[in-house]
């Protein structure tokens, strides 16, 4: 295992793959901050006075953890807010779920997309997919200690 | 090491403030504040009749939803004179919903728009979800009201889980 992750580089290999999907996942709600904030609201967990705030400022910090990332600048600090954010959605995901909410998530899209069928299906994927991406978030900030296993 | 990280972290947080501060600036869109305000419906009034029973009516000019209390809902059930509409999705419709509701989701209303157009548009409609967690009601709402220019749109806050507890019927 150790070896395969060392052939193909995988710490590299991670801050590629969650650098592209957190600057994919800022643009949509960068564009519009107004359906974002309806997204928070429905989520049921924050007071409803700073939702507008984080749908303003929430996507610039992924664009700028994705853009950090991809190029290396600030890394430390980029790959420790990604493990905070992804372990943030897990969460807010998660007990949405046990609260039987069912929500567009908005963590990609912000307009409902009328193809997604089971709204809670999909809840339950989205958790499984940050959890994946959560793992890879813990690998690229212990690169470090990575490469020094024999 | 960890001082460096931190200091990465504030200027990535700050730099996120001030372009989300930024983005507000250029956003036209009035009713978005940077505090939100929650949005309250005006209540449906209620008088007393003679005989003192409560009496609901209608008021003549609506400029917005306004909100259904139960008591409002069970008034306006039990003399049929109102369209009691449920936002929630079509599963949960065939699940448990309000005796003789029409089921037409939020979040697909596009796709329900055949079933929309035959309603008739100075009738009483009554819509809910889920209650206190859920906001496809008052987002329907809007849509009637607005969108559609319906007269008479009413929001039951409380939703299925009020009408369940108050022993209401469903089907």
């Amino acid at each position: 295992m150790i070896k395969f992750m060392k052939k193909y580089n995988l710490p590299l290999l991670a801050r590629f793959i969650l650098g592209a999907v957190f600057i994919y996942a800022s643009l949509d709600k960068i564009a519009d901050p107004v359906s974002f904030s309806t997204n928070i609201d429905n989520y049921h967990i924050s007071p409803i006075a700073i939702n507008n705030l984080a749908a303003l400022i929430l996507p610039w910090i992924e664009l700028i953890i994705g853009l950090s990332l991809i190029t290396g600048v600030f890394l430390d600090g980029a790959s420790i807010l990604t493990i905070g954010l992804l372990a943030f959605f897990i969460f807010i995901i998660t007990q949405a779920y046990m609260r039987g909410i069912s929500l567009e998530c908005g963590c990609f899209k912000t307009a409902v997309d009328p193809s997604l069928g089971d709204l809670r299906q999909d809840m339950l994927w989205r958790i499984f997919e940050d959890i994946l991406f959560l793992v890879l978030a813990i690998i690229v900030y212990f690169r470090h200690a990575f490469r020094e296993i024999k | 090491m960890m001082e460096k990280t931190i200091k990465q972290i504030t200027f990535i947080l700050l730099l996120s403030t001030l372009l989300g501060l930024a983005r507000f600036y250029f956003l036209k869109d009035d009713d978005f504040t940077l505090i939100k305000v929650a949005r309250v419906l005006q209540a449906a009034e209620v008088q007393v009749s003679d005989s003192g029973e409560a009496v609901f009516t209608i008021p003549d000019f609506m400029t917005e939803p306004m909100m259904a209390s139960l008591e409002f809902t069970k008034y306006f059930f039990d003399n049929k004179k109102a369209v009691f509409v449920d936002a929630r999705e079509s599963e949960e419709f065939e699940l448990s919903h309000i005796t003789g509701a029409i089921n037409i989701p939020f979040d697909y209303y596009d796709e329900y728009m055949d079933a929309i157009d035959v309603l008739k548009y100075d009738d009483i409609f009554i819509i809910y979800c889920s209650g206190g967690e859920c906001s496809l009601s008052l987002d329907l709402a809007d849509v009637f009201f607005g969108e559609k220019a319906f007269e008479n749109v009413f929001v039951f806050e409380g939703g299925l889980p009020a009408w369940q507890d108050a022993g209401y019927p469903t089907e």
